[in-house]
C-alpha cells in the first residue's frame, strides 16, 4: 500500500504539492487527473523517492521511501520523459535494466518488445515519441514491481497501443495484486482503466473517489414545468449544477437516483429525463462546485 | 540492499567509461614516449625514467580525471537522467560510491597499462639504443607511477565530483573544478612566495604554505617552472591521497544532499549561485591583488615594483571581463549579469580584506622591534626542517641541542640589548630602502619572546656575531651540562672514518662507552668551539669522526662527533685501531685484502658530479691493484685530485671503504668515462637521483 501523508513539496518559492494525503491500495489502479502544473509529476516523483518532500511522509508498505532502497525496489516508474542513454538500443537498455534492477525479466521484455513491434537492435533515438513510450512501458512492466507509476504514459500512443498498454497494466494488477498509479490530463484516458480517480489542483487533492461511486451517485436531470419556477422548487435535492432555458431546466444532481426521481415526479413535471453522466461531466461539475474550471476538452499537449 | 557498492551499478560504470579509458590509455602511452624522445639529447646523460613522467603524463591525468568523472556523472546535468538514477533501488551513497569505484578501477587499469609500457620501454631503450645515447634509469622507478598518479587521479576525481554535484551544467562544473582543484594550491604558493618577497631575509618563522606534496598542483606548477618531478614520492602520494579522501567525502555529502530537481541548474540555489560568482571573481583577482599589494608595500619601502600601475589596471579589467563572461554564460541574460553585480561587490570587498591583511601582516612583522626591557628571553633554535631535504640527516651535538633550543632561555641583559639594537637598525634600514644585505635561510635562528609576542628572526643576518651567542650559551648551566652528555645512540652500530679510510662497525659499544666517559671531562666551551669548527675529517688531517644513529622527535639522524689527539684522545685512540690501514704497495694490499669476498671500485668525478661503478676484469686483489696502478700512476699519491677512487672491500661481512685521490691524464680529449673504458673497465654510470 502507498500511503501519502500530508506531503508538501516546494520548488524555490512555488509550492508544487501542498499538504496532500491519499492512499493507494494493492490491486487498485489509481488515476490522477489534473491540468498542467497541478503537481501530478511532482507527486509521482516524490512517491518513488526522487524528490524529498519538505514535510510529510510517503510510505511504501509502511516504510518511508526516501533513501530506502528496499522500498524503492518495489516501485517501477515510467517518467513523462523516459531516459535512454545516447546511442542506446533496446538491447543495451535490456542489459542496463538487467544490471540495475534484480527483478528485471529479460524474456518478458523481449516478448513485450515483440508485441509492440520494437526492434531490439535499433537505436532508441531513432524511435518516434510513441515508440519511446512503449519501450519505457515495456521496460517497466518487465519488472515484477509491486507499485507501478506511469506519468502521462498514454500521451503520444496510438489508440491500439493505448488499449494494449491498458490491458497489460490491468493484467499486472489483477494477476499479481500490484497497484498502479497513472497520471493524465485527460479523463477519457483513465475512465475505462482506473478503479479510483483523484483530481489534483494547485498541488492539492480536490476530489478523490471510486469510479463506480462517482458514476452512480451523480446524474443529469432534464425537467420542464408548465408554469414559472426557479431553483427553490428543488429544495431537498442536492443540485450541483442548475441551468434553465425557457420552461426546460438541466440539472446535475447528487444522491440516490431512485429517491431523487420519486421526489421530482411528485412535482408533476411536463418532462422528466434522468440520464447517467460521463466521468468527464462528473469531474467538471465536481470541480465547478469547488470553484475550479476543469476543461472537458481532451487537450493534446506537447511537452 | 544496505550496501555501499552495487555490482550492477559498478559494472554499468565500467561500461560507460570504457571507451574514454581506452582513448586516455593510448594518449598516456603517447605522452610517455614523446616525453622521452623530446628530452634525449646526444652526448648528454639522460635519466630516462624521470623523463618518461614529465610533464605531459601528469597533465594527461589531470585532464582525464574530470573528463571521465563528468562523463560518468553527466546524469546530474539532465533532469530525466537525474530522475532515472535517483529512482533506482539504491541509496544515493550506493550510486556515488559504485560509480566512484568504477572510476578508480579505470584509472588503475589505465595507469598500470601505461606503467607496464613505460617499464618495457625503459628496458628496451637502455638495451638497444644505448650505443649512441647515454640513457640510464631503472624500470622500478615507474613502480612509483601507479600509486602516485592513482592518488593524483583520485584527488582530481574528488574535485571534479564536488564540482559536478555542486552544479548542473558542464561549463560551470568545469569552472568550479579548476577553482577547487588548482586555485587554492596556486594561491597559497604565490601568497607564500609574495610574503617572502615582501619581508626581509631576517624575518623567519612566518607561517607560509608548501604545496609541493600535492601531486596534481606540483605537476602543474612543474610545467611552468620546469622542475623535474619533485612531487613524485611516497610522502606526496600519501599527502595527495589524504586530500583525495577529504574531497571525495565532501563530494559524497554534496551528491547525497543534491536535489534531483536542481539537475541542469548552474547552482542548487540563488544563494549558492552568488557564492560561485564570488568564487570565480576571487579565483582570478586574488592573484592580481596579492602582487599589487606586494608592489605597493615595496614601493613604500623605496623599492621598485615588478609591474607598473597601468598593467594592474589592465589585469583588473580583464578579471572583470572574465567575471562578466562567466555570469553571461551561466545566466544567458543581461539581467543575470545585473543580478550578479552584488556578488561582484562582495568579491571586491574580499580582495580589499586580502590586501589589508597582507599589508597589515607584513607591517606587523616589520614593526616587531622591542626594547630590551620588553624582551623576556631569547633562545637560539636550529630548524629541523633544514635537515629534511639533505638525505643524510647529519647533526652535531650542538645542532641536536639547538633543535630544542627554546629550552635554553637566554636572559643575559647585554645579549638582549645587542639583539634589540641589531633588529631595530635592520628593520629601519629595510623600511627606508637602505638595507644592502638580503637573503635568508640561516640554519640557526633566534626566538625573541616579549610579553605579547614570540617571533623568530635570523639574527646572524642582522650582524650579531657567533661569539655573543656562544658567550650567552656558555652562561647557561643547563646547556653546558647537556652539551657534554653524549647523545644516546639508537643501536650499537657506528661508522668511523678519517680522510682516507672508513669502517662499518656492527658493535661499537666500547667506543660509545669511552666517548660517554670522556665527554664528561671535556669543557663545554672548548667542545662547543670544536664542534663548530670540525665537522668533517676533510677539514683536518689526523682527525677521526664517529657517526652513529640517534632518534629525535621520531626522526633518525646521523650524529657526528669528531675526535683527534687533542680532543677526546682516548676515544680517538680506540677508534683508530679499528680503521683499515691504507696499504702502500701491491704486496701489502694483497696480504691484507687477498682473502676478501669481493672488491668493487667506484670513481667520483668532482668536476662533473658524476659517479661510476667500475667492474674490473677479474676480482682478485692483485688484479685490482694493477688496475689502481693503471689509474693512478703516482700510486696512492696524496693530495687533492680531480677524481676520487673508492675501493669497497667485503671482508667477512664487514664492509671497509678505502678512498684514494688520483689523477688521470687524459690527453686525447676523451671523457673520463671513455678513458675508463679504454683501460678495460665496464663502466656503469650511477645516479644520485634515484
Amino acid at each position: 500500500m502507498i500511503e501519502i501523508k500530508e506531503i508538501t513539496k516546494k520548488f524555490a518559492d512555488k509550492t508544487a504539492i501542498d499538504k496532500l494525503s491519499c492512499t493507494v491500495k494493492n490491486g487498485c489502479i489509481y488515476g490522477l487527473v489534473g491540468a498542467n502544473g497541478s503537481g501530478k509529476s511532482t507527486l509521482l516523483r516524490t512517491v518513488c523517492g526522487i524528490y524529498k518532500p519538505e514535510s510529510g511522509h510517503v510510505l511504501i508498505d509502511g516504510a518511508p521511501v526516501w533513501e530506502n532502497a528496499e522500498a524503492k525496489a518495489k516501485i517501477a516508474f515510467v517518467s513523462d520523459e523516459p531516459y535512454f542513454p545516447s546511442g542506446a538500443t533496446l538491447s543495451r537498455m535490456m542489459k542496463l535494466y538487467g544490471s540495475l534492477f534484480p527483478d528485471f525479466d529479460r524474456e518478458k521484455f523481449k516478448k513485450l518488445a515483440s508485441a509492440f513491434s520494437l526492434d531490439l537492435k535499433k537505436r532508441v533515438s531513432a524511435f518516434s515519441k510513441g515508440m519511446r513510450r512503449q519501450a519505457a512501458t515495456a521496460l517497466a512492466l518487465s519488472r515484477k514491481a509491486d507499485y507501478m507509476l506511469f506519468d502521462e504514459t498514454f500521451d503520444g500512443l496510438d489508440p491500439i497501443a493505448r488499449g494494449y498498454v491498458k490491458n497489460l497494466i490491468s493484467e499486472e494488477v489483477m494477476s499479481r495484486g500490484a497497484a498502479a498509479v497513472i497520471t493524465s490530463h485527460s479523463l477519457r484516458e483513465l475512465e475505462d482503466t482506473c478503479d479510483q480517480l483523484a483530481l489534483l489542483h494547485n498541488g492539492g487533492l480536490v476530489l478523490e473517489s471510486d469510479i463506480a461511486d462517482l458514476k452512480t451517485t451523480k446524474f443529469k436531470v432534464q425537467i420542464a414545468f408548465s408554469g414559472e419556477y426557479d431553483r427553490s422548487l428543488f429544495g431537498g435535492i442536492d443540485v450541483l449544477h442548475y441551468e434553465k432555458h425557457g420552461a426546460v431546466c438541466n440539472m446535475i444532481v447528487q444522491g440516490d437516483r431512485d429517491e431523487t426521481e420519486k421526489k421530482l415526479k411528485a412535482l408533476q413535471p411536463l418532462l422528466l429525463d434522468v440520464l447517467p453522466l460521463s466521468l468527464e461531466e462528473v469531474f467538471t461539475y465536481e470541480a465547478e462546485a469547488l470553484g475550479y474550471a476543469f476543461s472537458t476538452e481532451d487537450k493534446e499537449e506537447t511537452k | 540492499m544496505k550496501k555501499i557498492i552495487d555490482k550492477g551499478l559498478y559494472a554499468e560504470g565500467l561500461r560507460q567509461t570504457r571507451t574514454l579509458t581506452v582513448v586516455f590509455t593510448v594518449l598516456l602511452i603517447f605522452a610517455l614516449t614523446s616525453s622521452v624522445v623530446s628530452n634525449i639529447k646526444p652526448g648528454m646523460i639522460t635519466n630516462i625514467a624521470q623523463n618518461l613522467l614529465y610533464p605531459w603524463f601528469a597533465l594527461m591525468v589531470i585532464i582525464a580525471a574530470p573528463v571521465l568523472t563528468f562523463s560518468l556523472f553527466s546524469f546530474l546535468s539532465d533532469r530525466s537522467r537525474s530522475d532515472f538514477y535517483h529512482s533506482l533501488p539504491h541509496k544515493r551513497s550506493t550510486v556515488f560510491f559504485s560509480y566512484l569505484l568504477a572510476l578508480i578501477t579505470q584509472f588503475a587499469v589505465m595507469l598500470s597499462a601505461a606503467g607496464s609500457f613505460a617499464a618495457l620501454f625503459i628496458t628496451a631503450a637502455i638495451n638497444y639504443f644505448n650505443s649512441s645515447e647515454v640513457l640510464y634509469g631503472s624500470a622500478s622507478y615507474v613502480l612509483l607511477l601507479v600509486p602516485c598518479f592513482l592518488a593524483a587521479a583520485m584527488l582530481c576525481c574528488g574535485a571534479a565530483l564536488i564540482a559536478r554535484s555542486a552544479s548542473g551544467t558542464a561549463f560551470n562544473s568545469a569552472v568550479l573544478y579548476a577553482a577547487i582543484m588548482f586555485v587554492p594550491g596556486l594561491f597559497l604558493m604565490i601568497f607564500s612566495s609574495t610574503v617572502r618577497q615582501m619581508l626581509p631575509g631576517a624575518i623567519v618563522g612566518v607561517n607560509t604554505f608548501d604545496t609541493h606534496l600535492n601531486i596534481p598542483v606540483g605537476a602543474l606548477t612543474g610545467i611552468f617552472t620546469s622542475s623535474k618531478t619533485p612531487w613524485l614520492s611516497v610522502p606526496s602520494a600519501i599527502y595527495t591521497l589524504s586530500f583525495a579522501v577529504l574531497y571525495i567525502a565532501a563530494a559524497a555529502l554534496i551528491f547525497c544532499k543534491k536535489k534531483s530537481e536542481t539537475a541542469a541548474d548552474p547552482a542548487p540555489s540563488k544563494a549558492i549561485r552568488n557564492v560561485y560568482y564570488v568564487l570565480v571573481f576571487c579565483s582570478v583577482s586574488i592573484f592580481i591583488t596579492t602582487y599589487f599589494t606586494k608592489d605597493l608595500t615595496l614601493r613604500s619601502f623605496g623599492r621598485s615594483p615588478s609591474m607598473n600601475f597601468t598593467v594592474y589596471c589592465i589585469l583588473y579589467a580583464a578579471a572583470l571581463l572574465l567575471f562578466a563572461i562567466y555570469a553571461l554564460i551561466t545566466t544567458k541574460s543581461w539581467r543575470g549579469l545585473l543580478h550578479a553585480l552584488p556578488a561582484l561587490g562582495v568579491g571586491i570587498v574580499l580582495n580589499g580584506v586580502l590586501a589589508l591583511s597582507l599589508y597589515g601582516g607584513v607591517i606587523s612583522e616589520l614593526n616587531f622591534t622591542p626594547d630590551p626591557e620588553e624582551v623576556e628571553w631569547v633562545a637560539a633554535v636550529r630548524s629541523e626542517k633544514a635537515y629534511d631535504h639533505s638525505g643524510y640527516g647529519i647533526v652535531t651535538p650542538t645542532d641536536l641541542l639547538l633543535f630544542d633550543g627554546e629550552k635554553y632561555r637566554l636572559t643575559d641583559e647585554a645579549f638582549k640589548e645587542e639583539i634589540c639594537r641589531g633588529l631595530s637598525e635592520y628593520m629601519e634600514d629595510y623600511k627606508t630602502g637602505t638595507l644592502n644585505i638580503q637573503g635568508g635561510g640561516y640554519a640557526v635562528n633566534y626566538v625573541i619572546k616579549t610579553k605579547t609576542a614570540k617571533k623568530t628572526r635570523a639574527i646572524n643576518l642582522i650582524g650579531i656575531d657567533q661569539a655573543a651567542l656562544e658567550s650567552a650559551l656558555m652562561r647557561s648551566e643547563e646547556f653546558c651540562r647537556d652539551l657534554t652528555t653524549m647523545p644516546e645512540p639508537a643501536g650499537h652500530a657506528a661508522h668511523i672514518y678519517n680522510k682516507n679510510a672508513s669502517a662499518e662497525l656492527s658493535d661499537a659499544s666500547d667506543i660509545f662507552d669511552a666517548l660517554r666517559e670522556e665527554l664528561k671531562t671535556v669543557g663545554a666551551a672548548e667542545f662547543y668551539e670544536w664542534n663548530n669548527r670540525h665537522k668533517s675529517p676533510i677539514e683536518k688531517r689526523d682527525m677521526l669522526c664517529i657517526s652513529y644513529k640517534i632518534r629525535h622527535g621520531g626522526t633518525e639522524y646521523n650524529m657526528i662527533i669528531c675526535t683527534a689527539e687533542e680532543m677526546l684522545p682516548k676515544t680517538y685512540a680506540l677508534a683508530k685501531k679499528k680503521l683499515p690501514e691504507v696499504s702502500a704497495d701491491a704486496e701489502e694490499f694483497e696480504r691484507r685484502y687477498g682473502e676478501a669476498k669481493s672488491i668493487r671500485l667506484y670513481v667520483d668525478a668532482y668536476d662533473s658530479f658524476a659517479s661510476y661503478e667500475l667492474t674490473a676484469p677479474g676480482e682478485d686483489a692483485d688484479k685490482v691493484y694493477d688496475i689502481i696502478g693503471q689509474l693512478c700512476p703516482g700510486r696512492f699519491k696524496s693530495g687533492s685530485f680531480k677524481y676520487d677512487l673508492w675501493i669497497v672491500i667485503d671482508q667477512n661481512e664487514e664492509w671497509h671503504d678505502i678512498s684514494y685521490s688520483f689523477g688521470i691524464e687524459i690527453l686525447d680529449g676523451s671523457s673520463l668515462e671513455e678513458k675508463l673504458i679504454q683501460l678495460g673497465f665496464t663502466v656503469i654510470p650511477l645516479s644520485y637521483t634515484e
